[in-house]
């Protein structure tokens, strides 16, 4: 059952001005909404349409945000919230998928050797927030812009929109951070 | 504040990458300025530039849609198809896997969910699906049973059987014996046997990949068929990483070091696979089983591949196990062989082998543990070592007869007949003979328990038409009886000359159904029985002439005694509704009774010392009835019984030479195989001799009790469609071997319903036109048959014996809401009016009459006085057409729906094995199954006329068959059945010397 906009919004504007408590109510919810509206795009698509999941991300915000109550200090400021909370639930999920990979023996489930797509993909996130980690005490700016750019999901345009600088220097410190990232993910 | 290094590192990266690629080498030297660390932090980030397809570059919530698709949490109690979800038991490679409850059958299966990323690829996801069912299809014992591959909510999922235990990996971490690792690989072996016979090799036989039941140490191999696609992958991926970047290969999240260990050699080369690939996993796995760690131990899978591929063979495994037998290592070295063509050929072999080692590992222990033995249950499971397909037992009409022919005073005889020579009387084809020791005999001791590995086994005939067969006092000749499917004819020959086998009686149509050889071999008494009038016993002197009738009216082979002067055997009196143990004059002369019971017939053996004669006898508990031997003392008649063991069924028995013991055929189950038994005198402590799915009947000793002689039998059944009946165009529905011996029906939807013995016991399944993916209806364990869907499509109308006798049952045509119609002391055959008002029936009340119940149950409604059998309603409702006893013979008549005289009679076409027949769909006429092999069906006009040939099949035997209501498919269940003689040599010696 889809959670109450307004409750989601209060939260996330409660998180934002640093209440981490917000943010533990606020993950299961959206996890939720989350899951809720990929099983919903399964039922709509044919197997073999690949998931447009940029537009059931866009689409749990719209619906779990209840926009006309925002009082954000502008659009920008909710994007980057947005990548925060994508990202925390993302690497959450990754990591507990991990744990359970590493977990030993079930019961009639037998581990398989061909670590899905999906046990790649967790084992990748959780790769990339280790390095992404290290990058953003090395360089914020940076580490924001992988964060927007790969968690949110946002344009060039986009990020420097959020970040007040110009697309040039958004485009130059992608490029710088992505090679990091890539040689550190690389050699872990 | 930032970082002077990492500032100098970015604008070394920007201006590099601002040149052309030959450019950057000369700027990055002068750059640097002698900072070779620097020089190569800037190279690697270059490098690192250029690498295309990182994960950094696909946004995350790529990531996320897969993983969040991939996640299905589903909540307990949530309802998925008809799945009621119970927990989570884990997560694997395939996706999410949960406890839950089949809210139609209530029973508790596992439900597997395919993740996302598999299912959205579409190659992936046909190969898996067709795999899957080709793997639904494989029903044994020791293969982990798919009930259902589904799809509900986009979700594909799989139903299979819920097994509580732990895996062969968590079994590992414990010590095992050598006898447990060998019973562990011979129920895998099995599994194989069953599934490389029909072309499904595994690919991924591995201990994740083999459970062990908690209760019974019941072995279940998982994913057959699933393995094929992920492993594919698996080994493109292999073969990948390892050409880039050997390394990654350790370290890669990609691959589990464990699953490397049971490739074989073909495997990891990228190479075809087949079967024998399955064999070397196999061979792997024994291995660790018993060494405690795998052959080829490296530190890299990288390491291990060579040293699969390499030409070294495994370390020995008396390197890692103490003194390993050697059996098991030349087992090992054979299935373990580089070149497939010198391991193993066939998983079939690997089983032989197997057994053999675990029985001389047994005869080892048991000669080590000497006399004092405890009680030989020692072998839990053996009874699953055998593959499914030649499971055996006796078809609906063989049990329908039993009632049937019972309830009309054909009594005894008619009884063993057919419950024990029945119409499945089959073959020994494959020779594995489970010899398990004898080895809680108070008498046995360390030398004769060693002696039982000389028991030898040997088929005899090879005709497959074998019934009855007994073997001459001197162990000279032996005897035994051919039936075509209609004429039976009776054979003479000399056991060690194995030719100049002569008929004795030619093929007519009669049926024998007790050959005794008289203590002096002089002569053989046979008991003859006809379609009309009472069995006969006749006297043939063995060397030639004609036979004499001694006695009318008998209901058992006789047993003599010790001196030869008198015989015993059992007649039943229907008026007073009793049996009594007859004993008479060698010559048929001077009867007298010895004693006398109600509704329960004798099948006598004469002991040795001629004091007592051995009966089976039957036994009503508060909730069951059962078999138990007895001794009936001859000089008065009192009756005292043999041991407390309690059986389903027991056939015939002899007397070991010496009186301490008896041999018999018997099952505990009525649904298991007949096998050989061992019950001693007096302490009547019993035994299993064989232990395997064949059914053995008919059993005849030596004087001395060296030789003994069986029948042993093996009946298959698979369904085919016929496309509006043509049989070139017969598309094979069902393959498990065991499918539609106790019918078939068409629900209007086109989807079959059909009795099968996939899951161990008779249940109904459905399958649509196409075959595959089976779907089980029922689980009850019980003995359900003879299904018919109800026109409307709404019903199964059947009979089981869920309740302890057989009665009429309904229930949905998914197999919900059961609801009994019947609750007499046995009810069979059921038919559905067309108007889907009425089911008529055949109740064994009233000596087996045509009753009528309502579709919602109630008081059933008799209608008929006459005996009369086996109802098929017509397509118009207003006539039935059933056996019918008229003027002491059996026909096949047609009679009002409401009952009363005949209007049409036939001579019986349903005799002698009482199988099913329908109307033709025009009315006009009944079709039935010649049973002559190759069975044909044939149909009758009711106006009269000459039969009309419908359907010929080239080779085996037809069981049953159905048309669509609208004509359009006909099922027919058809197979095999053979039986042949085998003769059991050292027989004593394996007893333990007697």
């Amino acid at each position: 059952m889809p959670s109450p906009p307004h409750q989601v919004t209060q939260l996330l504007q409660q998180w934002s001005e640093g209440d981490e408590t917000a943010l533990a109510k606020l993950m299961p919810l959206v996890h939720d909404e989350l899951h809720r509206l990929a099983h919903q795009h399964m039922r709509r698509e044919s197997a073999g349409h690949v998931l447009q999941t940029s537009a059931l991300i866009n689409e749990a915000y719209l619906r779990l945000v209840d926009q006309p109550q925002i009082r954000w200090q502008g659009r920008s400021h909710f994007f980057g919230i947005a990548a925060r909370l994508m990202r925390r639930i993302l690497v959450d999920d990754a990591r507990r998928r991990n744990a359970v990979k590493r977990g030993g023996s079930f019961i009639q489930v037998p581990l398989d050797e061909a670590n899905t797509v999906v046990q790649e993909q967790a084992a990748n996130v959780a790769a990339l927030d280790d390095a992404l980690q290290r990058l953003e005490t090395i360089d914020e700016r940076q580490g924001k812009i992988v964060e927007l750019r790969f968690f949110g999901g946002l344009s060039i345009e986009e990020t420097a929109e959020v970040l007040k600088v110009s697309p040039g220097t958004v485009m130059r410190d992608w490029t710088f951070a992505r090679a990091w990232l890539r040689n550190k993910m690389s050699c872990a | 504040m930032p970082d002077p290094h990492w500032e100098t590192l970015k604008e070394m990266f920007h201006a590099a990458l601002a040149l052309a690629p030959q450019e950057r080498a000369a700027y990055l030297t002068q750059a640097s300025d002698g900072d070779l660390e620097l020089r190569q932090a800037v190279e690697a980030l270059l490098k690192s530039h250029e690498e295309t397809n990182s994960f950094v570059d696909t946004p995350g919530y790529q990531a996320a849609a897969e993983m969040l698709l991939a996640d299905n949490d589903l909540k307990v109690h949530e309802l998925v198809s008809h799945y009621r979800i119970i927990s989570l038991l884990g997560e694997g490679g395939m996706g999410k896997v949960y406890l839950a409850e089949d809210t139609n059958l209530h029973r508790r299966v596992a439900l597997k969910f395919l993740a996302s990323n598999f299912t959205q690829d579409q190659d992936r996801l046909h190969r898996f699906e067709r795999e899957a069912r080709a793997a639904s299809a494989l029903n044994h014992p020791n293969i982990l049973t798919i009930h259902e591959i589904g799809e509900s909510g986009g979700h594909r999922f799989i139903a299979t059987e819920f097994i509580e235990g732990e895996t062969l990996r968590e079994r590992l971490s414990r010590e095992l014996h050598n006898e447990g690792a060998l019973d562990i690989a011979i129920q895998v072996a099995s599994a194989l046997v069953a599934a490389h016979r029909v072309g499904i090799v595994h690919r991924d036989i591995k201990p994740e990949n083999i459970m062990i039941r908690r209760d019974d140490g019941l072995v279940k191999v998982l994913d057959f068929g699933l393995a094929k696609s992920s492993r594919t992958s698996s080994i493109e991926r292999w073969k990948s990483v390892d050409q880039q970047a050997p390394e990654q290969f350790k370290t890669g999240p990609g691959v589990v070091i464990g699953t490397v260990a049971y490739m074989s050699p073909e495997q990891a080369r990228g190479d075809v696979v087949d079967a024998r690939t399955d064999i070397w996993s196999l061979g792997v796995i024994l291995y660790e089983m018993i060494a405690g760690n795998s052959p080829f131990i490296a530190a890299t899978s990288n390491e291990i591949i060579s040293a699969i591929l390499s030409k070294l063979p495994a370390p020995q495994l008396s390197r890692y196990a103490h003194d390993p037998p050697d059996s098991l290592e030349e087992i090992v070295a054979k299935a373990l062989a580089k070149n497939n063509n010198q391991r193993y050929q066939t998983s079939n072999d690997l089983l032989t082998d197997l057994k053999l080692a675990k029985h001389s590992l047994q005869n080892e222990a048991s000669t080590a543990r000497d006399k004092s033995i405890d009680n030989a249950h020692s072998i839990s499971s053996a009874k699953w070592n055998e593959p499914v397909s030649t499971t055996t037992r006796a078809a609906s009409s063989a049990e329908y007869i039993a009632n049937q022919v019972k309830a009309h005073k054909r009594g005894a005889i008619a009884f063993l007949a057919i419950v024990l020579f029945g119409v499945v009387s089959g073959v020994a084809a494959t020779i594995s003979f489970g010899w398990y020791k004898l080895a809680s005999s108070h008498r046995l001791n360390s030398r004769s328990i060693a002696a039982a590995a000389t028991m030898k086994i040997k088929r005899v005939t090879s005709d497959g038409q074998t019934t009855f067969a007994t073997i001459s006092p001197d162990g000279k000749y032996l005897v035994h009886v051919s039936d075509n499917g209609v004429q039976q004819s009776l054979w003479m020959r000399q056991v060690k000359t194995q030719s100049d086998e002569k008929q004795i009686l030619p093929p007519a149509d009669v049926r024998y159904d007790g050959i005794t050889f008289s203590p002096d071999g002089d002569y053989i008494y046979y008991v003859a029985s006809e379609n009309k009038g009472d069995a006969t016993l006749y006297q043939m002197p063995v060397l030639g002439g004609a036979s004499k009738k001694l006695i009318v009216d008998i209901d058992t082979p006789v047993t003599f005694s010790p001196d030869g002067r008198r015989i015993a055997f059992d007649r039943g009196y229907p008026d007073q509704g009793e049996d009594a143990l007859l004993v008479a004059n060698a010559d048929g002369t001077g009867e007298r009774k010895l004693a006398t019971r109600k509704g329960d017939y004798w099948w006598p053996a004469w002991s040795p010392d001629g004091k007592i004669i051995a009966s089976r006898a039957t036994s009503r508990g508060a909730d069951d009835t059962y078999r138990t031997v007895v001794a009936v003392q001859v000089d008065d008649g009192t009756v005292k019984p043999i041991g407390s063991r309690h059986w389903a069924g027991i056939g015939e028995m002899v007397w070991l030479r010496d009186g301490s013991g008896l041999v018999m055929t018997a099952r505990e189950q009525g649904s298991e195989p007949i096998q050989i038994w061992y019950l001693s005198y007096p302490g009547g402590e019993a035994h299993k001799i064989t232990n395997d799915l064949d059914d053995y009947r008919s059993i005849g000793l030596t004087a001395d009790s060296t030789d003994l002689v069986a029948v042993r039998s093996e009946s298959s059944s698979n369904i085919w469609n016929l496309p509006h009946g043509e049989t070139n165009r017969a598309i094979q529905l069902t393959h498990t071997n065991v499918d539609g011996f106790k019918g078939v029906s068409w629900s209007p939807d086109n989807h079959l319903v059909y009795e099968s013995w996939a899951s161990g016991s008779s249940e109904f399944w459905s399958v649509g036109l196409n075959g595959g993916n089976p779907k089980q209806l029922t689980a009850d364990s019980q003995n359900d048959a003879q299904p018919v869907v109800s026109p409307d499509g709404q019903h199964v109308v059947f009979y089981s014996n869920r309740k302890g006798h057989n009665n009429i049952w309904r229930m949905d045509v998914d197999g919900s809401n059961p609801l009994q119609l019947t609750d007499g002391p046995g009810e069979q055959f059921a038919d559905v009016s067309p108007d889907g008002k009425w089911v008529v029936f055949t109740s064994i009340q009233g000596n087996g009459t045509l009753w009528k119940v309502s579709i919602d149950g109630g008081q059933p409604v008799q209608l008929m006085s006459k005996p009369s059998s086996q109802a098929a309603i017509s397509p118009d409702g207003k006539a039935i057409a059933c056996n019918y006893m008229h003027g002491g013979r059996w026909k096949v008549a047609v009679i009002p729906f409401n009952g009363g005289e005949p209007m049409v009679m036939f001579d019986s076409f349903t005799h002698p094995n009482w199988l099913p027949f329908h109307w033709t769909l025009d009315g006009r006429g009944l079709a039935y199954i010649d049973q002559r092999v190759p069975s044909s069906i044939w149909s009758v006009p009711l106006s009269g006329g000459p039969r009309k040939l419908m359907f010929d099949f080239k080779s085996g035997r037809v069981f049953d068959f159905a048309w669509s209501r609208d004509g359009s498919q006909l099922a027919v269940a058809r197979g095999e059945v053979t039986s042949d003689v085998v003769l059991i040599s050292n027989f004593a010696s394996g007893l333990g010397g007697y």
